[in-house]
Order: structure tokens, then C-alpha cells, then sequence
């Protein structure tokens, strides 16, 4: 199943008819950094042990809309059985429904909370976080599960609170005591300091 | 009697920007008032200042704690007007009845009476009129916490602000961690619904008008303002700071007197 970026053009019209403040937020959630560093994350999650599984659960933190990652989990494994997203911005939430509209009703939940303040314990099978720059250090919050972190060094972006330089920053800063990858890439293509880290593990 | 508060750490604002608050309270504010200021630096302030200890209530918020703290960021203590954030406790020192807290860099040039008669029972503090509110509706301006309020006037009453007094105690750490843009921000995020707001007729900045998109020039008086804001913008060389101002402006000089 490819990214069904058909779906996009009737949202790109909900969006001009009753979100035009967001046209440009959402136009960013499929850019090419984002694009590669969710493809990256789901590469490394293809050749992890987790993608044996059958009826996965996922957990998104800073889900923002999904644009990219919903579909690329759902053709990526097997009988997905659920994808909580969970964002801060109830406009974005209600977007990411439109957005996923099509999909199976009972396979996404939506859950609007402040991750910084609002949820320190989150089990699933597979948490996802490939916004750790936005948030508090992950050692503060109770996850169970296989936690996916993203991060970067791009401090020039004020909503970035929390980058770290390395991916080792990252790991300490995580908690998690089973590295089973880790790297890192460039986080633009037109730059070459600018990195993004991941880290797979568990606490 | 009203209790009016300022607080100076640091060395951005001279012992003379205490002093001159107090005059300027003294001439506008036409009802007995007794005035503080929440400092360690005493030398040189007026003997009708009333000098208040940092509090230490919340953990690493006075000036020497926050100027101490590893975790910077931009090099700056996150949340970095901490010791502002003692003006919400509920016990504040001992004073009872209705307290007004002002920032230093602000000129006072009428009746402070306009303010406290907007009074209706909750917290007062400023909305950031001059901000293009659409812009202020746009996604990455919550993601960054953005600030739409300003903390250079805040008036209120008894424990009016104990749910933000809850707040910081059971969430300090991660208040200061994530609000790194200040008390402003902290307040718009989790606490915007607490308060009531003066309008752009009652203040305005100096450096950034008064209301968008109708009334946003720079650098121009507002006589009938009751009275002037100086907050800035750390990326913007067109700021001016008050004893900056009033080189260049004679007639703001009478004022801050």
C-alpha cells in the first residue's frame, strides 16, 4: 500500500475552507526531513525483532497529524491493531481524524494532553517519540514498551526546549538501559551540521 | 491601601528605575499605597521602599539559585524572571488586600485609578495587543508556548493566584525546563483563563504599538495611555530600553522622573 496522498487534496481543501491558519504547518508535516527521518525510523523498525509481532499496538507522542507515519506503519506491519496518537493541539487532532479518515474507526485513538505536563506513564508495544526536542527528557516519564526516540541539534527552532548533541546525549537522556540501534543523520539536506539522532531501546 | 510591588535582581535596570516607579506611583496613584520592591540590592533606594526578601519557597528561583543553574537555555536560566513568580504566593509576604506588581521598565504618566477600577474580581495583566492575534492562532506558536499576555502590570487580591501557586509547586521542574521564554509564557499556557485583561486603550509598547493591525507604531508616544510598556525583543536592534528612550525622546525624560 503506498502513502495515499490522494487523500491530501480533499484535505488540503477542509484545510482552506476551515483551517487556513494551518496550511503551512501542514504542508511542513510531509517535508522531505520529515519524510526522511520517518522512513528511517520505520527501516530500522522492519529489521527489529518487534516486526514479528502480530497485532501491534503503537503509541505516537507529538503525533502532530500523522500525514506520513500512519500509512507507513500500517504497510509496514502485519494486522496493526492500534495507533494512539497523542498531541497537545486539539486543532491538530481534530485534523489528523480528516486526515485518517478512511481508516478503520477502532484502529486510532486521539488523546489531547500536554505530553510535558499531562502523562508521565505510557505503555504499548511500540512508543514512538521522533519529537524529543519538544519535550521533557523521556528518563522522567514511566514507558513501557519499545521506545522509538528521535532527536536533534537544530537549536535555532525556538519550540525546541530540549536538543542534545550527540546520540549518547540522547540515550542518557532517554533512560533506556537496551540500546538495540542507534545513529544518525543530517537533519537538512542543505546543511551539514544540523543532525538528527535515534535511539530503539527499552527503559 | 494598596500594596505596590516591583522586583530587581541583576544589574540591566539601575537602583533609579525603583526609585522613579515610586514617584511615578506616588503621582498617579491618588490612593494610599505603600510600595515594595523584592530585592537584595539596597544601596541607593528610596527610604520610602520597603525592601522584600527573595522568597525561597520555590526551589531554585532566586537570582543567585537561577543564576547558578547548569541548565541554560541560549545562555539564559530557563525561565529566566523567576523571582517574579513568588508574587503568586498566596501568603506574598504578609500583605493583605489589594497588591498591584509592576515592571521596572515601564513609565506611569496617568491616573493608576483606571487600572484598579477595571477590577471585577479576578486577576489583572495585559494582553499582548499588538500581537497579530492570527499569527497567535497559528500551530508552532503553541508549540512554542508562546506568550499572549504581558506581565508588566499584574493586580489582584488574596489567594487569587493559588491554582498557579499549585502549579509551580508541583511542577517547578518542568515549568522552568519547558517555559524558558519566561513567566508570560507560563501563564498564557496554563493559566491565560485565571485573568482578566486591561485593553490596548490602558498600555501599550513602545517598542511594539499598541494594537494590531490598526495602531502599531513604534516609538510614538500614547498620551492618554495610563502608561507605557519598554519590553523588547532580544532579536529586534530597533528596541529601545527606558534610559535609551529617553535620550532620544525629551519629553519621555519629564515623565520618568
Amino acid at each position: 500500500m503506498p502513502i495515499p496522498v490522494w487523500d491530501w487534496s480533499d484535505v488540503f481543501v477542509e484545510i482552506g475552507r476551515k483551517y487556513p491558519h494551518r496550511f503551512e504547518d501542514f504542508a511542513q508535516s510531509f517535508a522531505e526531513n520529515q519524510w526522511s527521518s520517518k522512513t528511517w525510523m520505520i527501516e530500522q523498525l522492519k529489521i527489529h525483532d518487534v516486526s514479528d509481532q502480530r497485532n501491534l499496538k503503537f503509541t505516537i507522542m507529538g503525533s502532530w497529524y500523522g500525514t506520513l507515519l500512519v500509512p507507513l506503519i500500517r504497510q509496514s506491519f502485519k494486522n496493526v491493531k492500534e495507533i494512539v496518537m497523542i498531541d497537545y493541539d486539539e486543532e491538530t487532532l481534530e485534523l489528523a481524524k480528516f486526515v485518517n479518515r478512511f481508516n478503520d474507526p477502532n484502529l486510532i485513538k486521539y488523546v489531547q494532553k500536554d505530553l510535558n505536563f499531562d502523562y508521565d506513564r505510557i505503555e504499548n508495544d511500540v512508543i514512538i517519540n521522533t519529537s524529543c526536542e519538544h519535550m521533557y527528557p523521556m528518563k522522567d516519564f514511566d514507558i513501557k514498551g519499545l521506545c522509538v526516540f528521535q532527536s536533534n541539534n537544530f537549536r535555532k527552532e525556538l519550540a525546541h526546549i530540549n536538543c542534545v548533541d550527540s546520540v549518547e546525549e540522547l540515550i542518557e537522556q532517554s533512560g533506556l538501559t537496551q540500546i538495540d540501534y542507534k545513529g544518525e543523520r543530517q537533519f537538512h539536506k542543505w546543511e551539514t551540521f544540523s543532525k538528527r539522532f535515534m535511539v530503539i531501546g527499552k527503559k | 491601601m494598596i500594596h505596590v510591588l516591583c522586583s530587581r535582581w541583576g544589574e540591566k535596570y539601575g537602583v533609579e528605575y525603583v526609585n522613579r516607579l515610586y514617584n511615578m506611583t506616588k503621582r498617579h496613584l491618588p490612593t494610599e499605597f505603600k510600595f515594595y520592591c523584592q530585592t537584595e540590592q539596597t544601596d541607593g533606594l528610596d527610604r520610602n521602599v520597603e525592601v522584600l526578601p527573595f522568597l525561597t519557597k520555590l526551589p531554585e528561583s532566586t537570582p543567585e539559585a537561577m543564576a547558578n543553574s547548569t541548565d541554560k537555555f541560549r545562555n539564559l536560566p530557563r525561565l529566566w524572571d523567576r523571582p517574579k513568580l513568588n508574587y503568586f504566593d498566596p501568603e506574598c509576604w504578609g500583605l493583605d488586600g489589594m497588591k498591584i506588581a509592576f515592571d521596572l521598565d515601564v513609565i506611569i504618566h496617568n491616573d493608576i485609578t483606571t487600572l484598579v477600577d477595571l477590577y471585577k474580581g479576578r486577576p489583572l495583566k495585559h494582553r499582548s495587543w499588538w500581537h497579530n492575534m492570527k499569527e497567535e492562532a497559528k500551530p508552532n506558536w503553541r508549540r512554542r508556548y508562546g506568550a499572549r499576555t504581558n506581565g508588566s502590570f499584574y493586580l489582584w487580591e488574596g489567594s487569587q493566584f493559588q491554582p498557579v501557586w499549585d502549579d509551580l509547586q508541583e511542577n517547578w521542574k518542568r515549568i522552568y525546563f519547558c517555559f524558558h521564554g519566561g513567566s508570560d509564557n507560563f501563564l498564557t499556557t496554563r493559566h491565560f483563563d485565571l485573568f482578566d485583561f486591561t485593553g490596548p486603550e490602558h498600555m501599550y509598547s513602545f517598542n511594539r504599538g499598541a494594537r494590531y493591525p490598526d495602531d502599531l507604531s513604534v516609538h510614538t508616544f500614547r498620551p492618554n495611555s495610563v502608561m507605557t510598556l519598554f519590553n523588547t525583543d532580544p532579536d529586534n536592534k530597533m528596541n529601545l530600553e527606558i534610559h535609551e528612550a529617553v535620550e532620544v525622546y525629551p519629553y519621555l525624560k519629564e515623565l520618568w522622573q
